[in-house]
């Protein structure tokens, strides 16, 4: 455990290292969010609905997906293509980790520093803008969205490794990252609530694993999911993680027996 | 006017050779067209479904809107084909100080620095940008004149002119910071800046609204023109600001360029 302490602490490190890099980004972020926030106090209004949300609603959910795909989506594995193309895997398969602990120490100390900026950008937005936002008060539903959370994490931490393990085949890794990232905007729910689609399109939204990464956790928090929805859903997302974290297993076998450490 | 001619032959050949780079890697242009159309479809079916509910948003009708989204995939598929993978190295040809032999070559190092490749996988986006204005457009009750079209084109030239001068001048800033990848993401979502109109942005402070003034006009002039309702103002506010941006951002570089230590990182 203290050696994957140490993976998130130099983690820190680095980012201290390069701060005006990480500035660029924390801005990048408060923009989107600004954008973002911008857009829907227009499109929507205090007095009716838009897609069957309040303005408070709608509100709290698109900035809350905006924050939660800073702290879900925000990943390091994109360096796990890297590794396999330039050859720098050897280098850490002769280490005493497992190599998808180091990766995921890496993630959490990239989402701990995250996590910070962003909850101190928030409250300063929050006492310029004042945006007629819904604080959950029910330490309940609380609990249930950080332990929804943590399981995004782990989906998208699977997903990702899988992504990058496409490395082992091919020298384009991105390609597959970026569509990825293109389509969960849609199927995870972070430019809309997946609520808005037909209900069979939900259906099918349900049985998937990106739902779990914003909408489901942000339902949650919003306290609109009956127990029956919240059963199902913890059971769906958890039978994903299982899944993924099986094929991740498989896959990174059959890529180490591919794998031919060529590269500069 | 022998200078100019001399850089569009520098130009030609260079186009040339990323055509030919593009031939020998086809796997990468592939998966590279495939993502530049998902992201083309991802836009505009964003603005269809969050105006799907409204007929009037920010003064401008539904089908405006979407129209604006079509504009959009267009001007930036300009601005990417020509510019933006010399703006993806830039960070790093300056961090591991490749600059120094782009800057003992008998050429502008603005130049190669920022149009040595062209990104031809943007044509996807091009196509489909254009495709969706012919669709939507007879749908905005407005009428097409080759006109208005060549009216487009010419502000297009301007609008792409701002979009450049934003990025070179905040990409300069890689001289004094190095390891500056995230420079590019924040310069992405910039640029997302000129998919809405003014309107929307006026809730927001005074200085970030005159920060990202010149942002807001890239898309919406264009469109008024060929919607029929720009003003005289319009058209010189885009000129005047494309030219001003571009002249600072050019002194900005060469200030730049005196503070370059070589050193790599």
């Amino acid at each position: 455990m203290k050696k994957y302490l140490l993976v998130i602490r130099s983690t820190w490190d680095e980012i201290a290292t390069y701060r005006f890099n990480f500035t660029m980004w924390r801005i990048r972020n408060v923009f989107q969010l600004l954008t973002i926030y911008f857009l829907w106090l227009t499109v929507s209004s205090p007095k009716t609905l838009v897609f069957g949300y309040s303005q408070t609603d709608i509100l709290t959910y698109v900035l809350g997906a905006a924050l939660l795909s800073s702290i879900v989506l925000s990943t390091r594995t994109q360096e796990i293509g890297e590794n396999i193309n330039v050859g720098d895997l050897s280098n850490f398969l002769v280490k005493p980790f497992a190599y998808f602990g180091y990766w995921f120490a890496r993630d959490i100390g990239d989402k701990a520093f995250n996590i910070v900026f962003a909850i101190g950008e928030l409250t300063v937005l929050y006492f310029l803008l004042k945006p007629p936002i819904f604080f959950q008060t029910d330490i309940q539903f609380l609990l249930l969205t950080v332990l929804a959370v943590m399981i995004a994490i782990f989906l998208n931490f699977f997903i990702g490794c899988l992504l990058s393990m496409v490395g082992f085949w091919s020298p384009d890794v991105w390609a597959p990252r970026f569509i990825f990232f293109v389509l969960i905007g849609f199927l995870a729910g972070g430019a809309f609530p997946l609520d808005i689609f037909p209900a069979s399109v939900q259906t099918i939204f349900q049985f998937s694993p990106f739902s779990y990464f914003l909408y489901f956790p942000l339902k949650i928090y919003l306290g609109t999911l009956s127990q029956q929805q919240l059963i199902l859903g913890f059971t769906i997302s958890l039978v994903w993680v299982v899944i993924l974290y099986l094929l991740t297993q498989y896959v990174w076998k059959k890529g180490l027996k591919q794998y031919s450490a060529q590269g500069s | 006017m022998k200078k100019i001619k001399y850089y569009f032959k520098v130009y030609r050949m260079l186009l040339r050779l990323n055509l030919l780079k593009l031939f020998a890697y086809r796997a990468n242009f592939y998966s590279s067209a495939v993502t530049h159309t998902v992201w083309s479809i991802f836009l505009i079916v964003a603005i269809a479904l969050l105006t799907s509910k409204s007929s009037h948003v920010f003064g401008w009708t539904r089908n405006e809107l979407l129209l604006m989204a079509g504009c959009y995939t267009v001007i930036s598929s300009f601005f990417y084909f020509l510019f933006s993978r010399g703006f993806t190295d830039f960070s790093n040809i300056i961090h591991f100080g490749r600059l120094d032999s782009i800057l003992i070559k008998p050429i502008d190092s603005q130049f190669l620095m920022t149009c040595s490749h062209a990104s031809y996988t943007q044509i996807c986006r091009f196509v489909i940008g254009a495709g969706f204005i012919f669709f939507i457009f007879p749908h905005t009750g407005a009428t097409f004149s080759p006109l208005l079209i060549l009216w487009f084109m010419l502000l297009t030239i301007f609008s792409v002119t701002i979009m450049y001068s934003f990025w070179l001048t905040l990409m300069t800033i890689a001289i004094w910071f190095t390891h500056l990848d995230n420079l590019k993401e924040l310069l992405l979502q910039m640029n997302q800046i000129s998919r809405f109109p003014q309107e929307m942005y006026k809730g927001a402070s005074i200085f970030l609204f005159f920060a990202l003034f010149p942002l807001t006009l890239v898309v919406v002039t264009p469109i008024k023109v060929l919607l029929q309702k720009a003003s005289v103002n319009d058209i010189v506010w885009l000129v005047v600001c494309a030219i001003s941006l571009f002249i600072i951002s050019r002194k900005f570089w060469q200030f730049a360029l005196r503070s370059y230590t070589s050193a790599s990182g």
